[in-house]
C-alpha cells in the first residue's frame, strides 16, 4: 500500500470525525510515512507496520464515540460506543452485550404491556362495537388504562436510569486497560 | 496477548519513554517497536487521548532532516499519571513472578 492509498482510505473511513481533527489526524500519518521515508523505509514497509487502516480507524472512532457518550449520554450514542467497542474487541461481548441487549428487550417488552393497557378501551370498543357490554367494562377500563399509566411513568424513569447503568458498565469496560493499571 | 493487557502497556510505555525527555510521534514508534510488537498505527489516538486528557502537551519542531515534528511533553499530571502505573506495573510483575516461580 502506498502513502497516498493509505491516506485516502484512512479519511474515507472517517467521516464521522469533525473536518479539523480529521485532517490533524491525517497530517500525522502524513508525517509518520516522511519521518518513515527520511529513515530509508519504503511506503509499503511504513505501511504495513503502521497496520491496516481499517483498524487503525476503528480505534479511532471508537474514542470518538466514548468521548461522545460521555460528553451526552442517551441510548443512541452508548449503543453506538457498545458496538465500536464489540467490533474492537475491546469491550467484553458477554459482559456488556448481554445486558444491554436483554435491558432492551425486557424495556421494550414491558413498554408494550404498557401500551396495550393504555390502549385497553379502544381494543375492547373494536372487540364490543359501541354496545352496553362495553360501558360495563368501563370500571375495568380504568383500572387498566389507570395501570398502564403507572407501569409507564415507572418505564420511562427506569430506561433513565437503565442508560445510567449502561453507561457506567461500558466506562468501566472502556476504561479497563487504564483501570487495571491505576 | 489480551487487547485490552496491551493497550494499557502500550500506555506506560509511551509515559515512560516521554518523562524522560520529549519525544516525537515517530521516535515514540521506533523505540517500542525495538522491544515489543505493536500496531504502530495505534500509537496516534493514543497520544491524542492523552494530549486530550492533559497528560501531555504536544508543541511542533522544525528538523534538518525529514518533516515538522510534533514532539510530546509530560505535564505535571502526566508525572503523576505515570508513577502510578509504573508502581501498578511492578507490584503486578512481582505478583506474576511469585506464582510463576512458586517463590
Amino acid at each position: 500500500m502506498t502513502k497516498a492509498e493509505y491516506l485516502a482510505e484512512l479519511k474515507k473511513r472517517l467521516g464521522a470525525l469533525g473536518a479539523e481533527e480529521r485532517a490533524e489526524l491525517l497530517a500525522d500519518y502524513d508525517a509518520h510515512f516522511e519521518h518513515g521515508r527520511a529513515n530509508g523505509r519504503t511506503e509499503a514497509e511504513v505501511a504495513q507496520r503502521l497496520g491496516p487502516p481499517q483498524l487503525v480507524a476503528r480505534e479511532i472512532l471508537y474514542q470518538l464515540s466514548v468521548d461522545e457518550a460521555r460528553a451526552n449520554p442517551d441510548l443512541r450514542r452508548i449503543a453506538q460506543a457498545v458496538f465500536a467497542g464489540v467490533g474492537l474487541g475491546l469491550v467484553n461481548v458477554l459482559v456488556l452485550l448481554v445486558p444491554f441487549a436483554g435491558g432492551l428487550l425486557l424495556l421494550a417488552g414491558l413498554f408494550a404491556l404498557a401500551a396495550f393497557l393504555l390502549a385497553s378501551p379502544v381494543l375492547l370498543l373494536i372487540q364490543d362495537g359501541w354496545t352496553a357490554e362495553w360501558l360495563l367494562k368501563l370500571p375495568l377500563m380504568a383500572g387498566l388504562v389507570g395501570a398502564g399509566l403507572i407501569l409507564w411513568v415507572a418505564l420511562v424513569k427506569g430506561s433513565a436510569l437503565f442508560v445510567k447503568w449502561m453507561l457506567a458498565i461500558l466506562q468501566s469496560n472502556v476504561e479497563s486497560a487504564k483501570e487495571k493499571w491505576k | 496477548m489480551n487487547v485490552q493487557f496491551k493497550k494499557g502497556v502500550l500506555e506506560l510505555c509511551v509515559l515512560s519513554l516521554i518523562a524522560r525527555q520529549d519525544r516525537y510521534g515517530y521516535e515514540l514508534v521506533e523505540e517500542i517497536s525495538k522491544s515489543i510488537e505493536i500496531a504502530e498505527g495505534t500509537i496516534y489516538p493514543l497520544l491524542r487521548r492523552l494530549t486530550k486528557e492533559g497528560l501531555c502537551t504536544a508543541y511542533l519542531a522544525e528538523s534538518m532532516e525529514g518533516p515538522p515534528r510534533k514532539y510530546y511533553r509530560l505535564t505535571a499530571a502526566g508525572h503523576e499519571v505515570h508513577q502510578r502505573l509504573l508502581r501498578e506495573w511492578e507490584q503486578f510483575v512481582r505478583g506474576v513472578q511469585h506464582v510463576v516461580k512458586g517463590e
